[in-house]
């Protein structure tokens, strides 16, 4: 599997879908009224640091998976179990991306079909693309990651006649606290979800410039997530934002004269948490064929892809508990997967680095 | 051969994706189509739902062309605890299940808008198949039900009728288009009152008609709570101060001929409220700047002299003060609300004024004076300079 190479603008397409990914299902920084977007800007910068970390550590294992690093800088059975629990956590994170989607389809218009079978209809498509290989996928994604960000902004445009800009004050009326509370879940989710990439890094032909790319990518998409927050909160305002459960869906519906925009929102976020669901069974897959040894990863994709939409199903018992777990709970534990750890790798990578370089001068 | 057999496995399995939505699928002939929705309280408490449906056969009738007299909404009314279950025993008498998708208006009688406003608007906020932008109306002095039952000689659908008059309400300069998401939108705010447009009866009769009805003014509320109206001029008052007026027609005394009046439209007119704090104690300030012309005029004197321009302006000006002060009045002294929002501004701009105030705000917004400065501009005549003179 490792002669597949995605190129740099598959790279970076792929890159925007995951971030955007289920993302804007949700506003981002919601709790703290008018204030959200200073929430989001702070955690956009907190993200970038994670981020960092993460491209750094790549950087310094070229043509390694996060598996490789781990038993690399671990020894083969601490790496190895570590590993192991990463694979639960991408599985996890795999079956919540596929909850959330089919969370918002039901409350957004298909009220009525059963929440199983919205996901593993999505499930099927996903386990279709596996079996087609990353560079399938990285080729139809150059083709629907446009149409994201094209949506967002032409929805953002058209909504401009309906801006208050006067819901922006008063600024630093929630406490410095809660902002700050808010905006360390946005490092989290869904910045700091970028460490799923260390599966994805040694796939790339320029792997040199990862560190490049991955900015570039997130300065982007981090933009255009700002974007559409402040498009939420100019058009619904403070009151509004923090009390409904899909801002975007009632913002989208409120563009005058054409009346197809529900059904394309709910379209544009099938293609960005189909993204970000492939990725996360992807790694999965891919990280239990490196631990294991297998030769390729193929028979797996389907018990994986079922254990995903079981997990979905389990994962929470009502919307409530998903939005909690969303703003509050959750992220934290997700911090150590997504920072600590890979700090801790950053380090080890580091000393072994220089402790090589003295040995050999 | 094993192509064809996976293109098949394929077909099989991208089609119940594309068939999601037709889970619980409902044909439009099994729907029935609700134009309007009344609320109305009891005396016990109870809810009082009346919907307006159009007739299914009336609705084909038109397009064929054919044009009879028979109704083309079908009115009916139910009880319940709280408006969902209201509307649901509507199912009780009516043998379609209702589609709100197409919901145009919603009419809330006094009783309920005296109770709390936001119960009604939530209800609808909630539920996924209403569109967020229907009007709201109060019912003034009687039920929601006799407007729903109120025919109309223009439109088949009667509320299209109000409907219509509601979305002209911006040239017209008596009402708010008041749209569910504004209100709610309002309510939320700080140191804003909300407004509602408001329907009334002119002529009582047995079977209502629109004409019957007049459909001006606006329903003051305090929080969620109806508390008073404005009529014609404190409306426009209160419309010219918060920018919500693109036209309307300001007719003044003819200076040359104190019998004749001298029509004028409103070309463009801008609000503005402002709220400052001096010394710990708020200023308050109404700025309107607008643009006239002058539409008609009775009697055949030119007035297109500077000096006579002058002194239209003027008029104009002294009628549109006329009207603020009205509107200030009785939203300081009759109903201590804030209709105007400058508390909101005082919200926006200084945080730490409004924290101390704001529990009793009303209270020193209505002992507050006021200033009022308008500016009026007269730029053109249209095509003529003066009427015709009778020789």
């Amino acid at each position: 599997m490792k002669d597949v190479k995605i190129s740099n603008i598959q790279f970076i397409f792929l890159l925007v879908s995951f971030i955007f990914g289920n993302s804007s299902v949700f506003t981002l920084g919601s709790g703290v009224s008018q204030d959200a977007w200073l929430a989001y800007i702070l955690g956009w910068i907190a993200g970038l640091i994670i981020i960092g970390v993460i491209v750094y550590l790549a950087k310094l294992n070229q043509s390694k998976t996060l598996i490789g690093i781990l038993t690399d800088s671990l020894g083969k059975y601490l790496g190895k179990s570590i590993a192991l629990i990463y694979v639960v956590y991408f599985i996890i994170k795999g079956g919540w991306v596929l909850r959330t989607y089919g969370e918002f389809c039901k409350g957004a218009g298909y009220e009525r079909t059963p929440l199983v079978f919205i996901i593993s209809i999505s499930a099927l498509v996903l386990v279709y693309a596996l079996n087609n290989g990353l560079e399938v996928l990285a080729r139809a994604n150059e083709l629907l990651a446009p149409l994201l960000v094209t949506f967002t902004l032409v929805v953002t445009v058209l909504l401009i006649p309906e801006f208050t800009f006067d819901n922006f004050l008063p600024v630093f009326e929630s406490s410095l606290g809660n902002i700050l509370i808010s905006s360390s879940t946005i490092a989290c989710f869904p910045f700091g979800e970028v460490m799923v990439f260390l599966m994805i890094f040694p796939y790339m032909a320029n792997e040199e410039k990862l560190v490049k790319f991955t900015y570039m990518t997130t300065i982007i998409i981090g933009f255009v997530i700002f974007i559409s927050i402040l498009r939420d909160l100019l058009v619904l305002g403070p009151e509004l934002i923090d009390i409904t459960i899909f801002p975007t869906n009632i913002v989208v519906g409120i563009v005058p004269s054409i009346q197809i925009q529900p059904p394309l929102l709910t379209a544009v976020y099938l293609i960005g948490c189909g993204i970000k669901a492939y990725v996360y069974v992807f790694a999965a897959i891919t990280a239990i064929t490196e631990i294991f040894g297998f030769d390729d990863y193929k028979p797996l994709v389907i018990p994986v892809t079922t254990l995903n939409v079981v997990i979905g199903m389990w994962i929470y018992d009502n919307v409530f508990e998903m939005l909690h777990s969303v703003t509050r709970n959750v992220p934290y534990i997700f911090l150590i997967f997504q920072f600590i750890i890979p700090v801790i790798m950053l380090i080890i990578t580091i000393v072994k680095k220089q402790n090589k370089k003295q040995t050999i001068s | 051969m094993v192509d064809k057999k996976l293109m098949l496995l394929i077909i099989i399995l991208v089609i119940p994706s594309l068939l999601l939505g037709c889970w619980d699928n409902r044909d439009f002939s099994e729907v029935s189509i609700v134009s309007a929705v009344g609320l109305d309280l009891t005396d016990d408490n109870k809810i009082i739902a009346t919907l307006q449906i159009v007739k299914p056969s009336q609705l084909k009738g038109q397009q064929e062309g054919s044009s009879n007299n028979e109704r083309a909404t079908w009115v009916h009314s139910s009880k319940g605890d709280t408006v969902v279950e209201a509307l649901r025993n509507q199912l009780n008498v009516v043998n379609r299940i209702m589609d709100y998708s197409h919901l145009q208006l919603l009419v809330i009688g006094e009783k309920f808008a005296k109770e709390s406003i936001v119960d009604v608007l939530s209800s609808f906020e909630s539920g996924t198949e209403t569109e967020k932008e229907i009007n709201v109306v109060i019912a003034k002095g009687m039920s929601a039900e006799r407007i729903l039952r109120a025919e109309s000689e223009l439109e088949t659908v009667s509320v299209m009728h109000i409907k219509d008059i509601i979305d002209n309400s911006r040239i017209r300069a008596t009402m708010n288009d008041s749209r569910m998401m504004d209100i709610l939108k309002d309510i939320a705010t700080p140191g804003l009152n909300s407004t509602v447009s408001v329907i009334e009866t002119v002529r009582e009769e047995p079977e209502l008609e629109i004409k019957d009805l007049r459909i001006e003014g606006l329903g003051i509320f305090k929080k969620d709570k109806l508390v008073g109206y404005f009529d014609k001029n404190p409306t426009k008052g209160l419309l010219f101060a918060i920018n919500e007026v693109d036209g309307g027609i300001i007719a003044i005394k003819n200076p040359l001929n104190e019998n004749k009046n001298i029509c004028t439209e409103i070309l463009d007119c801008e609000g503005k409220i402002k709220a400052e704090v001096v010394n710990n104690e708020p200023k308050l300030s109404i700025g309107v700047r607008m643009i006239s012309e002058i539409e008609c005029q009775q009697g055949s004197e030119d007035l297109t002299s500077v000096a006579l321009i002058k002194e239209l302006e003027k008029r104009i000006k002294e009628k549109v003060i006329e009207d603020i002060t009205k509107a200030l009045n009785s939203a300081q002294k009759e109903y201590k609300s804030d209709v105007f929002g400058f508390g909101k501004v005082l919200y926006k701009t200084n945080l730490k004024y409004w924290n101390e105030v704001k529990d009793n705000w009303d209270d020193i917004f209505s002992d507050t004076k006021v200033n009022i400065n308008v500016s009026v501009e007269m730029k053109r005549s249209g095509l003529l300079k003066r009427s015709l003179d009778k020789k």
